[in-house]
């Protein structure tokens, strides 16, 4: 319903833990910010963007049971380069935007290192990775797939699954090839048995040196101390052509084989007491810079195209070029903090300085210097030194004024029935 | 006489600033909090002008502050050789001038009002008169603190935008002792435009002029004053109008307004400075915050009144304790304001021998100076200390330049009394007695 009401073109939200390392795995199949992302595409007839967010940002944050509704003006951006719509093309964005059908993708990703799970066995397992087989598909899905990239397997690193796989699919994009095994899980669960694809290997393979993806990216905080800092990306071309990236906004070209270094300073900003989150010594999150670029090759390149829903759809890719977009790493910054404990004493304090100003130039400004006159004195000046016993104490062994004199017999008789001992 | 001595100081004073402005000083003093506010920052100034040559407006973001006219000055600077150094030598070398010639200005002004007081003074109070001999003392003291004084030789190197307005605001000293409404005005809207709480002077500067009409025992409160203080506003109306219109004309939009004195009266940036307002409006509860902001700001304009009645006799002294209560009240504080108003201190060097605080004030403003960078190591990049530590040294300070202000404004007050009634102090009964606040 919020859909309608918000007046949506397309809503992608990520959650993610953890860091995708780009360098070592390869591409992942669908992209995501390390934490949480949220992007939509409005419908242009939303006038005031704003507002629908904040609507929206709130509307998503209760589906999800997630904090997204702080997902305010502070960290959100409008880019106008990085970010283009799924499986629409310009063109036909404006025309098909009042069509009623909703296609909605979820997809979980996960990263498990096998081997050093097993204690060392390379052999692996849906029961040993994930605790359990698979023992029934989604009632609703009209087919449930299960891939296994069997690519390496034509490389000498022979392993063999059990059980044997309902089809074996040879992809060709961009001109490589990729070797998968296809299980219809359907088939497998519908008779009653339990799907627990296992590889065993015929030797134990000696893992090599895995190239690196053609484009990727590593970011970090450069600096010392809470005054100023700056953020550093090395973007890394590892192929032998000019790829032009999207880094959010700015269009650095990146040259064949070439390291970008994109680095700016930033200075950290002293917020008021009531900005700082409630862990404020852990510092402030930094969004994952977005590197948004078309690649010549398919190598490392397993995300779907922007037509495309289903990776069966992918069998036969000729294109050329591939989309990629790219999240680098969020980074943690540390911003000076005050004292959160004491509001009250700066107030005071501050307040009192004012005060010290304001009070000695209203003294001055209204009273005038005038002769001490001891005699015409009897005000509460003299009362008040009478008080002071040790004036009175001092006053005969020093050769004083007579004006200290006078008024010390003065209130010397003032003070005899209070103070007797004292006198005496 | 005392010219030779002069011409050495400003020698010494502007070879210094040219030989630390060659060595690694001047970056390391452009990073400190207590010469550098978001508003006259020169890292801020560049990336102004930065964006000023990528066509986009400097005023687009929150980081640029300065005001368009003085953008399009510093952007000149380029074209010289030296480049922005060189101006701000230039700026230090002409403040140097114009405070030699207020100096002498002020001699004569004393003298003339000396002469013409003559009459009211007590024949005790003979040692109190000027003479030419301890008024020539002045230009010497004033010049050595402007060009060897620690806080405007780092005012300069770190060149801190503090400077231009503080020229503005001795321009307006000397067109005020010269008696020259029209260019008096003219630095004063200059002066208002840069930093905005000048304006407050226009207060004293319009009863200085008042008075010059009017020797002979001025009413301050009449038609004649009201036709004479109206005169000096439309004349600083017209001139600040016109560089608010030129600024207008050259940015294409009052965007600049809100950037500059917007962010001056709202202080939306609470990165330490000296002041008071930083930690204050840090700590602030949300609520309270439009109000203290409020107290706040009237606390600078405030001291015009009292002072007004007071001391409509003198309204040099006035304009000079206002000037320095705004460079401690003001929203973003820092030395070069301080700066400012020390170098004009040896203007009542009279008066000194009044002043009841001077080791206290004195030995604070050093304190200040040493510990102020050591607390701010010790709380951003050691992290053994807090904020608390910062707060407390800018506090210190303030209190330090409250109590140098108060003594000022005290030890005049007691030595007018002492001209008018001599040093010995004697009740009718010939009793020697004390002089107290009544």
């Amino acid at each position: 319903m919020f859909w309608q009401h918000t007046k949506l073109q397309e809503l992608h939200l990520t959650q993610t833990q953890g860091v995708w390392r780009h360098q070592i795995w390869g591409y992942p199949i669908e992209d995501a910010a390390p934490g949480a992302e949220l992007w939509v595409w409005f419908k242009p007839e939303v006038k005031d963007v704003d507002k629908t967010w904040a609507d929206l940002v709130n509307a998503v944050s209760g589906l999800f049971c997630s904090s997204l509704n702080f997902l305010d003006a502070k960290s959100t951006v409008a880019p106008r380069w990085s970010f283009k719509p799924r499986g629409l093309t310009p063109e036909s964005y404006a025309a098909s935007s009042d069509s009623a059908a909703v296609e909605l993708t979820q997809s979980l990703l996960l990263v498990v290192d096998a081997t050093i799970n097993n204690n060392r066995q390379q052999d692996w397992s849906l029961r040993k990775v994930f605790g359990q087989p698979l023992t029934s598909q989604c009632p609703l899905a009209s087919s449930s797939r299960v891939f296994v990239d069997m690519t390496d397997n034509l490389e000498g690193k022979k392993f063999t699954l059990s059980p044997q796989p309902t089809q074996q699919q040879e992809f060709l994009r961009g001109g490589k090839h990729r070797q998968f095994s296809i299980y219809e899980v359907g088939e497998f669960t519908s008779i009653g048995k339990a799907l627990n694809i296992a590889a065993q290997h015929e030797s134990p393979v000696q893992y090599g040196m895995v190239s690196a993806p053609p484009v990727y990216a590593h970011r970090y905080i450069t600096g010392y101390g809470l005054e100023n800092g700056g953020i550093s990306c090395h973007i890394f071309n590892t192929i032998d052509a000019y790829i032009p990236v999207v880094y959010m906004d700015t269009l650095p070209c990146l040259a064949p084989m070439s390291v970008t270094k994109v680095s700016f300073q930033f200075e950290r900003a002293f917020l008021k007491w009531t900005e700082y989150p409630p862990d404020a010594n852990h510092g402030f999150y930094i969004n994952s810079a977005v590197i948004s670029t078309i690649l010549p090759t398919a190598s490392h390149f397993t995300s779907l195209p922007l037509n495309a829903s289903t990776i069966v759809q992918i069998l036969n890719d000729s294109s050329t070029q591939f989309f990629l977009r790219l999240h680098t790493e969020s980074l943690l910054v540390s911003l000076p903090t005050p004292d959160f404990s004491m509001p009250y004493n700066v107030i005071c304090l501050a307040c009192t300085v004012v005060a010290v100003a304001f009070g000695s130039v209203h003294n001055l400004t209204t009273r005038r210097f005038v002769l001490l006159d001891p005699a015409t004195t009897k005000g509460l000046l003299a009362r008040l030194k009478g008080l002071l016993s040790f004036r009175r104490k001092k006053a005969p062994q020093t050769p004083a004024s007579e004006e200290t004199e006078s008024v010390n017999v003065k209130s010397s008789t003032e003070q005899k029935e209070t103070n007797l001992p004292t006198v005496e | 006489m005392a010219a030779p001595l002069v011409y050495v100081t400003g020698f010494v004073g502007t070879l210094l600033r040219v030989l630390l402005f060659a060595t690694d000083f001047p970056a390391w003093i452009r990073s400190r909090r207590e010469l550098v506010t978001p508003i006259t920052s020169w890292d801020r100034v560049q990336e102004g002008i930065a964006l000023q040559k990528q066509r986009i407006s400097p005023y687009a973001g929150d980081l640029f502050h300065e005001t368009p006219l003085l953008l399009r000055l510093v952007r000149s600077a380029d074209c010289i050789p030296g480049g922005s150094m060189t101006l701000f030598v230039f700026v230090d070398i002409v403040a140097g001038i114009i405070l030699y010639k207020i100096t002498q200005e002020f001699t004569r002004y004393e003298l003339q009002r000396q002469a013409k007081e003559m009459a009211n003074y007590s024949p005790q109070s003979k040692e109190l008169l000027h003479t030419r001999k301890t008024l020539s003392s002045i230009s010497i003291a004033v010049t050595l603190i402007h060009f060897l004084g620690p806080y405007s030789l780092c005012a300069c190197l770190a060149q801190t935008t503090t400077v231009f307005s503080n020229l503005a605001v001795l321009f307006c000293w000397l067109f005020t002792l010269q008696g020259n409404v029209e260019l008096c005005c003219f630095a004063l809207a200059v002066a208002t435009y840069q930093s905005l709480y000048p304006v407050i002077f226009l207060v004293p500067i319009a009863m200085h002029f008042f008075q010059q009409i009017e020797p002979k025992s001025p009413h301050f409160v009449s038609k004649a004053a009201f036709r004479s203080y109206t005169r000096v506003l439309l004349v600083f109306t017209v001139w600040l109008a016109s560089l608010l219109g030129a600024s207008f004309v050259l940015e294409g939009s009052w965007e600049f307004l809100r950037a500059t004195y917007g962010f001056v009266l709202t202080v939306p940036d609470l990165s330490p400075n000296v002041g008071i307002f930083w930690y204050f409006f840090t700590e602030m509860f949300e609520h309270f915050r439009t109000f203290f902001i409020c107290v706040f700001q009237i606390n600078v304009f405030i001291f015009a009144v009292p002072l007004a009645i007071k001391l409509q006799e003198h309204p040099l002294l006035q304009l000079y304790i206002i000037m320095f209560e705004v460079c401690i009240f003001k929203s973003y504080p820092s030395y070069a304001d301080t700066a400012l108003a020390l170098i004009l201190l040896p203007l009542w060097q009279h008066i000194f021998r009044y002043m009841r605080n001077t080791l206290v004030v004195s030995t604070l403003y050093v304190v200040v100076g040493i510990l102020a960078p050591i607390l701010w190591h010790l709380w951003i990049y050691a992290a053994s200390a807090n904020a608390n530590f910062y707060f407390a040294i800018t506090l210190v300070f303030c209190s330090a330049q409250v109590f140098l202000i108060a003594d000022v404004l005290y030890a005049f007050l007691r030595y007018e009394f002492d001209l008018l009634h001599g040093t010995d102090h004697r009740l009718p009964s010939k009793e020697k007695t004390r002089v107290v606040l009544e």
